[in-house]
């Protein structure tokens, strides 16, 4: 039988109503007899499924009757059956007491050599009889030793007839001390003095060499004396506690902590909650540092009513295996929540901020090198507290607040985390490296002041806060991060090197929060900090250059390209040092696939992924698995794959995809976003080539990785969602698809701080196709509409193929013709180049236009949406062809609502409108551009703008004032153009370089510009500007 | 009676480090926890009362606890560990479930006795006996067809992992786990159902 289709369609069938299911098989499987039996072999299974009946009864090993029962206590309950009068040795017992995790307890008479009452344990079975007795042997020399008030002592030791390990001490007659403190509902001050007192009692008999290594409550008897039962210890009304059971703990399991098996013996004694993490562990030496921290976690307890472990998990009093097993994992690995954060027996949690919170925590040192040394230090420490003196117990240090922080945001960001630890990594490693490179004294200075610059500022970023700050639960990696970033500015003046290590890591950082705009500040800052002074190794320059072509392409910014290919050159100089075929491979492949993308002709793209497929070999026999390089390769897989993004050979970008995908499951945890982007890039591509069913599997088991570790408002794992979304809805099961484009959908608009940027843009693309597909147009209406505002309010226009969908009902008719404008001009032009189509090309569709959108609605959204999609496209026009000045009279009238929340279109359009105008006409529409501009100037002037299109000084802007000023030049206003030429330079040069294309075009206008002062001295139009 | 040497901490951890580098299958330490864990079997059920039955689950986890679990040794030396322990395990139990259905069927009684000094009395199969036959069966099948499934099924019902540690020890992801998990049970009742020799 197949059991692979079997499979595939019991989980396509599982979840299928019944009706649902017999037309699903009958579609599914045939008449052979094959298909038959699979059928029948389907159905018996899903019977089974629903009557949820898949338990497998689990094996069990049994003792069988032959097996000799042990003699004399037949009792099934084992020990129960002692009578009383039963003699013990010189022991006679007298009554139950009580029975424990452990043992039975009995009141008893001491026989001989003199009478008095005892307690007698009798250890249940399990103990290996002869070891306990010889370890109680030996201890007891120590025990006899111990004489303290507080210390029940134990005075003998014994076996039964029946082979049982039995103890006998002084009988105590008392309540567990945290019952005694609850009943009584003692206050804070007398629970502390009692605590002093048990304290006290633990660190005589660690004076004595005597461990306790099983203090709990039940361990800790209070006798009150009220109860006519109180000691003889001449304390009058005091209620004194009693510590029992001292040295039987170890006597116990003094062999199981060589083998390990400690916790496995907690479970037979109960609860491990007062046990130690070294305990927890196994740890061999156990010491009396060990009993510090069950001291710690019963002042816990007597404080608030709970142990640090117990709350809000799983773990319960049944002592069930997991909840053990929880507990454990806790004592281990979390951080107990400060006592004044959990709930108190009464209102005790204020009290306790402060001092107690430090003492109870560095009780509960995890390491123990960082406890109390002693209970007497721990006492002395409570006893300050009560005569309010300074405790010795403080904030926890820097590097412990580190390791909290680490630990606690682990789910949340885990490579944010370790990014930032890598910059401390980073600036220690460098130090460590100085030591090796003090002879050479000069270039070490270099270092050292690089190193220093770059600890500093970490210490003195992590110092920041003071400690409840740091230690605020909420505090996270993007706080801190901000933090150093605004920091940076200020202590890293002057030192750029070490300037350009923590930006590019805090860039790094951002990134992988899904910062994309503040990543983009620091990566662009490192590199350029780098180009000029250097600072970063290769590897460091190739990591911060990769990072920001991603950033960049996220962000939409006009130089993605030019950041990948620099990251590219870098990469491949870097293979090329040790693996230069490699090296040569990798160009030739790069030099194919750059002249493929933009030609119908296949055949470079063949000759790629024929190179590929080479190096992908060569790599495989020259690299280690976990050779550094490999990353490097993934990366420029991606890269290859994503320039074939909107190309004629978009569908065969899938092979690089998937080879990055192959290699970053190799040497990246499945988890990691990475994984994810190759997974979700690789599903897109098979998506829309119809392939939709071949990405379904990978993007689950992909999802469930990332889900593992990331939560759900992860931009990764939303994405993710999202991709599996499409390819369900691809694949006609929109019901399934729903939910997932839905949540991601909310996902997206909450991370992203703007909603008309590539990815909440695509998200509401999704969701309009799949509604559209499933023919349900009420539910695509209100995102429709969403977009429709966005489109038309948002900072630039969004690309047409983007706003596409917003136009249904009355606009879908534009549709077609908008379709054609937009592969004329070769869509939205955002650049600062001059346009060469002329009316010859485009006279014709702009007529169509003006016909077809002769009565829109200008209220509505979609109508600015067109109007602007116009402005954008007149950009392809020829400077001097009157097209372009048509299309500009049309983007008004279009937009006439929406203008003046649109300053910067509006200044484009109507600059060109002036120009096709003439006499009065023009003057008007120069007037109105005029205004525009000096709305424009003084948002430049202050920061924060009252309309959505405030863009502040960027390319955007730089690039439109360019087109601006050419239009400016046509009408005879150089001196206007040539200022607004100038100050756009400058902000592509900062933003852009000198190498980019906008830049080297504005530099070209500007020529033109001046060469042309002295010929048009007499301009006589109005100047713009005063 | 002389008790077989417990296997010692030091062999058990040697063999891990030493295969956890070279992604080597522990083949080293199936007899090695073969006889931990009849031994500790034994061991356990000397000191309890008749008709106690013990969790093979629960000794493979105190096997781990004894010979390894001081920290964690990475997640390869679990899968290692764990791997071997269930197949032990489940040799054990079908070694087990083999001499029981003999015993029951006349057989071969007085030849068992060599065997059985070991580990009778003490040690024998409680009723579902031919389950644990029946189920050996079907993953042997199981085992050439996805041998992934097969050792979800060895891992999960024979060493008693959760699907967690399951999901920790295959390399694989917690949904793949319970998703296979969901198919494979179910799959393997249906074969238990039928009674059928699927061999």
């Amino acid at each position: 039988m197949d059991l692979k289709r079997l499979e595939e369609l019991f989980h396509a069938s599982c979840d299928l109503q019944p009706a649902e299911r017999s037309t699903f098989l009958n579609r599914e499987l045939g008449e052979s007899p094959a298909d038959s039996e699979l059928r029948a072999k389907l159905e018996a299974m899903l019977r089974i499924a629903d009557a949820d009946d898949a338990t497998l009864p689990r094996p069990e090993i049994a003792a069988t009757t032959t097996s000799a029962p042990p003699r004399n206590e037949a009792s099934t309950h084992g020990l129960t059956a002692l009578d009383a009068g039963t003699e013990l040795g010189r022991y006679r017992l007298l009554e139950l007491l009580g029975e424990g995790g452990f043992g039975v307890v009995y009141r008893a008479e001491q026989l001989r050599p003199m009478q008095r009452e005892v307690a007698l344990k009798v250890l249940k079975v399990g103990m290996d009889t002869r070891e306990v007795v010889a370890r109680f042997e030996a201890e007891r020399q120590a025990l006899a030793l111990m004489d303290h008030r507080s210390i029940a002592q134990v005075l003998d030791g014994g076996v039964t007839d029946g082979g049982r390990p039995f103890f006998v001490m002084e009988l105590v007659r008392g309540e567990p001390v945290t019952i005694f403190c609850r009943a009584r509902e003692l206050d804070l001050r007398r629970r502390l003095e009692l605590f002093v007192e048990i304290c006290e009692a633990v660190q005589h008999a660690h004076q004595k060499g005597v461990v306790h290594r099983d203090l709990k409550p039940s361990n800790i008897l209070v006798c009150d004396p009220d109860s006519g039962t109180a000691t003889d210890s001449g304390q009058g009304t005091r209620s004194v506690p009693k510590v029992i059971d001292f040295g039987i703990a170890k006597a116990l399991h003094g062999r199981l902590t060589d083998q390990t098996l400690h916790s496995a013996a907690y479970r037979m004694l109960g609860t491990p909650a007062y046990m130690s993490p070294e305990q927890a562990v196994g740890e061999v030496d156990v010491d009396t540092r060990a009993d510090v921290y069950s001291l710690g976690v019963l002042l816990y307890e007597l404080l608030t009513g709970t142990t640090p472990f117990a709350a809000g998990g799983p773990a319960s009093s049944d002592g069930s295996d997991v909840g053990l097993a929880e507990i454990e994992r806790r004592i281990r690995e979390d951080e107990p929540l400060k006592p004044s954060r959990q709930a108190g027996p009464r209102e005790f949690g204020r009290r306790l901020r402060g001092d107690l919170d430090w003492i109870v925590l560095k009780a509960l040192e995890k390491d123990r090198e960082r406890r109390y040394a002693a209970a007497s230090e721990l006492a002395e420490d409570v006893r300050r507290h009560l005569r309010d003196e300074p405790v010795a117990a403080g904030p926890p240090s820097t590097a412990y607040r580190l390791r909290k922080f680490l630990r606690r945001n682990r789910a949340q960001s885990v490579l944010a985390a370790l990014l930032l630890l890598a910059i401390l990594g980073g600036a220690l490693g460098t130090v460590a490296g100085l030591l090796e490179a003090s002879r050479q004294r000069d270039a070490a200075r270099v270092e050292t002041r690089r190193a220093e610059a770059a600890t500093d500022f970490l210490v003195q970023t992590l110092a920041l806060a003071d400690p409840e700050v740091a230690l605020k639960p909420d505090l996270s990696v993007r706080t801190l991060l901000d933090r150093a970033a605004a920091r940076a500015n200020e202590t890293l003046a002057g030192q750029p090197e070490a300037e350009a290590r923590v930006r590019s890591t805090l860039g790094r950082a951002y990134e992988s929060l899904g910062e994309h705009k503040l990543a983009e500040r620091q990566l662009r800052d490192a590199v350029e900090l780098s180009d000029r002074h250097g600072g970063l190794a290769p590897r460091e320059i190739y990591d911060t250059l990769w990072t920001l072509t991603h950033v960049l392409h996220r962000l939409e910014r006009p130089d993605a390209r030019e950041a990948s290919h620099r990251a590219r050159q870098v990469a491949h100089d870097i293979v090329r040092a040790d693996h230069s075929e490699l090296a040569s491979v990798l160009d030739e492949f790069i030099v194919q696939l750059r002249s493929g993308v933009h030609h119908p002709d296949p055949t470079p793209i063949d000759r790629a992924h024929e190179l590929l497929a080479d190096a992908s070999e060569l790599a495989r026999g020259q690299l280690a698995s976990d050779d550094a390089l490999w990353p490097l390769l993934a990366d420029g897989c991606m890269d290859a794959g994503f320039s074939l993004w909107f190309t004629p050979h978009e569908s065969r970008s899938d092979e690089f995809f998937r080879c990055a995908l192959d290699i970053r499951k190799r040497v990246l945890p499945h988890s990691h976003p990475d994984v994810g982007e190759s997974a979700g890039m690789l599903a897109g591509v098979l998506n829309r080539s119809g392939r939709a069913a071949e990405a379904e599997e990978m993007l689950r088991q992909v999802l469930a990785d990332m889900e593992e570790v990331f939560e759900p408002d992860n931009f990764q794992v939303a994405f993710t969602r999202a991709m599996l979304g499409e390819n369900l809805s691809a694949q006609g099961r929109f019901a399934e698809a729903e939910p997932l484009l839905v949540e991601s959908h909310a996902v997206m608009l909450q991370i992203t701080d703007d909603p008309a940027t590539v990815f909440p843009i695509d998200s509401f693309g999704r969701l309009i196709h799949l509604y559209d597909a499933w023919d349900r147009p009420q539910r695509a209406e209100p995102y429709r509409r969403a977009l429709a505002e966005i489109g038309a309010r948002s900072s630039w226009p969004v690309p047409w193929p983007f706003v596409r969908w917003v136009m249904a009902g009355r606009y879908a008719e534009l549709v077609p013709i908008l379709d054609r404008l937009d592969t004329l001009c070769g869509g939205v032009a955002f650049g600062a180049s001059e346009g060469e189509l002329s009316s010859e090309d485009l006279a014709p569709v702009v007529e169509e236009l003006e016909t077809a959108t002769r009565d829109l609605d200008r209220s509505d959204p979609r109508t600015a949406v067109v109007g602007r999609m116009l402005v954008a496209w007149s950009n392809s026009a020829k400077a001097g062809d009157p097209v372009r000045p048509r299309l500009a009279e049309l983007a008004l009238s279009l937009t006439s609502t929406w203008q003046h929340e649109l300053p910067l279109d509006g200044a484009e359009a109507e600059v060109w409108a002036a120009v096709g105008a003439t006499g009065e006409e023009r003057e008007a529409h120069l007037d109105v551009a005029k205004a525009y501009l000096e709305r424009l100037r003084s948002w430049d002037q202050v920061s924060g703008g009252e309309s959505a299109q405030h863009l502040g000084d960027s390319w955007y802007v730089a690039n439109a004032k360019i087109r601006i000023a050419r239009g400016l030049m046509e009408l005879g206003l150089e001196g206007e153009a040539r200022q607004l030429v100038a100050a756009a330079m400058e902000t592509l040069r900062v933003q852009l370089g000198e190498r980019n294309r906008d830049f080297q075009s504005a530099e070209r206008l500007l020529a033109r510009l001046e060469s042309g002062r002295d010929v048009t001295t007499s301009s006589a139009a109005t100047p713009l500007t005063d | 009676m002389s008790t077989p040497a417990i296997s010692s901490s030091n062999e058990v951890t040697a063999i891990l480090e030493r295969t956890a580098k070279d992604l080597k299958p522990a083949e080293e330490l199936l007899p090695l926890l073969y006889d931990e864990l009849r031994v500790l079997a034994r061991a356990r059920l000397a000191r309890e009362r008749p008709g106690q039955t013990l969790q093979p689950t629960a000794l493979v986890h105190e096997a781990w606890v004894r010979l390894v679990g001081r920290g964690d040794p990475g997640w390869n030396s679990k899968a290692h560990f764990f791997g071997a322990a269930a197949l032990a395990m489940r040799r054990i139990l079908v070694e087990q479930a083999r001499r029981k259905a003999r015993i029951r069927h006349g057989g071969e009684q007085r030849r068992m006795d060599v065997d059985a000094v070991e580990l009778e009395p003490a040690l024998a199969i409680a009723p579902p006996a031919a389950d644990v036959l029946a189920v050996d069966a079907a993953l042997r099948k199981l085992e050439i067809e996805d041998p992934r499934k097969a050792k979800i099924v060895d891992l999960r019902w024979f060493a008693g992992l959760t699907v967690p540690e399951t999901a920790e020890v295959l390399g694989v992801s917690v949904g793949t786990v319970e998703r296979d998990w969901r198919f494979i049970r179910t799959w393997l009742r249906s074969e238990l159902d039928e009674g059928s020799g699927w061999t």
